[in-house]
């Protein structure tokens, strides 16, 4: 009893600091996207809703041509699809206008995403 | 420190719409570097040196040979913005680190002074040095800041409206201004008290993104929303807007020259335009290639410097 107490409250205080985490590396995103779709002043598109949305494919945004072509080549934004454009954008979407900008720590990627599965809801 | 040689391509242009001639040449650069910003020392044939954002580097080209040399600056690295101080030195905004970053152009040895902890990422954008050798600097994140070189003093301060502040130059009286594209204004900067006073713009969501002042203290602005250059005369307060030609126009950068005509770069068209204030006329121009995606501009006396970051070139417009 005493065991399964103690893994509770690690997986507890995991999930909040994996969260916390999230948030800070989510400051690396912060100047061009935001979770309003109202927000329409951005660089980026809004990331509300966006995982098992399909690249390039936001209707009113103003997207690079090689993210709506790679969108209508099949690519859809989940977890892993993610990982491989935040590790490298141009890897995935060679010539993405975002291509400078690379999350290279696999630790803080894993953070942002499973953050942005609760925040992009 | 990599080197490459690479051969330089020379067109000979027409402009679109004017008689004048105006010679480009263009500077392939090792693919995959995503030049970012570029910045021309003043001397004839002097050394352009670039952000390379993707790669992490500062490059320097010697634009009489086309040789390149790439200097790291750090394993996280990813620098927007490349300026030069009064001795030559390369400073960069460097978003990938958090920290202002120079680089000796002799020995190549890289300084580095990171933003505080306690402000976290702040996404570095742009700097511009003052009159009295101040570095102002801009963060997207919402905020502005200044270094002082000879005493290592950094201050952060927030934005009067948040997120945003990208751009940033200096008038010849050593006005400070910056470019909130995010928040559709320009803001001067005050350096006795470090105040940020917004100037609304007339048009409402313009996405004011880069700043640049002419010779007299105009301030002229590039509207990536509206597509629009804008003019703001800070004596009077009079705005001034021109549309770029084109369907949908987007204007990304702005750079005046020495004789106060007024580039940009068009995103939709992917061309260069140049801008007569006396005539309101823009002429276009273009290099070879389909997309550019030019994301600022600098030059010296009679040449225009671009990074084109899709194909990783470096081109230059010179014209008499």
């Amino acid at each position: 009893m005493a065991a399964l107490t103690l893994a509770l409250l690690v997986g507890l205080w995991w999930g909040s600091a994996s969260a916390q985490e999230g948030e800070r590396v989510f400051q690396r995103c912060y100047a061009c996207h935001s979770f309003d779709p109202a927000e329409r002043g951005l660089s980026g598109p809004t990331l509300r809703g966006i995982f098992g949305r399909r690249a390039g494919a936001l209707d009113g945004f103003d997207y690079s041509q090689p993210l709506r072509e790679a969108g209508r080549h099949g690519l859809v934004w989940s977890a892993e699809t993610l990982d491989r454009f935040l590790e490298d954008p141009e890897a995935l979407v060679e010539g993405v206008r975002m291509g400078g900008v690379r999350l290279r720590d696999a630790t803080e990627r894993r953070a942002l995403i499973r953050w942005l599965q609760n925040a992009a809801k | 420190m990599y080197t490459a040689w690479l051969v330089p391509l020379t067109l000979v242009l027409a402009a679109a719409t004017a008689a004048a001639q105006v010679t480009v040449q263009e500077y392939p650069l090792p693919s995959g570097l995503r030049v970012h910003d570029v910045w021309a020392d003043s001397a004839p044939d002097g050394p352009v040196w670039f952000s390379a954002q993707r790669s992490g580097q500062l490059g320097r080209l010697d634009p009489r040979t086309g040789k390149v040399d790439l200097i790291p600056l750090g394993p996280d690295s990813a620098p927007h913005g490349v300026i030069l101080d009064a001795d030559g030195s390369p400073w960069l905004t460097d978003g990938g680190q958090n920290a202002i970053v120079r680089v000796d152009p002799k020995t190549k040895a890289v300084a580095k002074w990171a933003l505080p902890q306690t402000r976290g990422y702040v996404n570095l954008n742009t700097a511009v040095f003052d009159r009295s050798g101040i570095h102002w600097f801009t963060g997207q994140n919402g905020v502005y800041g200044r270094l002082d070189p000879r005493t290592g003093d950094l201050k952060v301060f927030d934005a009067p409206k948040g997120r945003g502040p990208y751009g940033i130059h200096a008038t010849p009286e050593g006005v400070v201004y910056y470019a909130s594209l995010a928040g559709s204004h320009i803001a001067r900067i005050d350096a006795a008290t470090n105040q940020a006073t917004v100037v609304e713009p007339p048009t409402p969501g313009q996405g004011a993104r880069r700043v640049w002042s002419d010779s007299k203290g105009v301030v002229w602005v590039s509207e990536w929303n509206s597509g629009q250059l804008s003019r703001y005369d800070p004596r009077t307060g009079e705005w001034r807007q021109w549309k770029a030609p084109g369907a949908r126009p987007r204007v990304y950068a702005v750079y005046v020259d020495e004789t106060d005509k007024v580039w940009v770069s068009e995103w939709t068209g992917q061309v260069m335009l140049r801008f007569d204030p006396t005539t309101e006329k823009f002429e276009a121009f273009k290099s070879s290639s389909g997309t550019a995606d030019v994301r600022q501009i600098h030059g010296r006396k009679g040449e225009v410097w671009t990074p084109e970051s899709a194909p990783d070139k470096l081109v230059v417009y010179r014209y008499r």
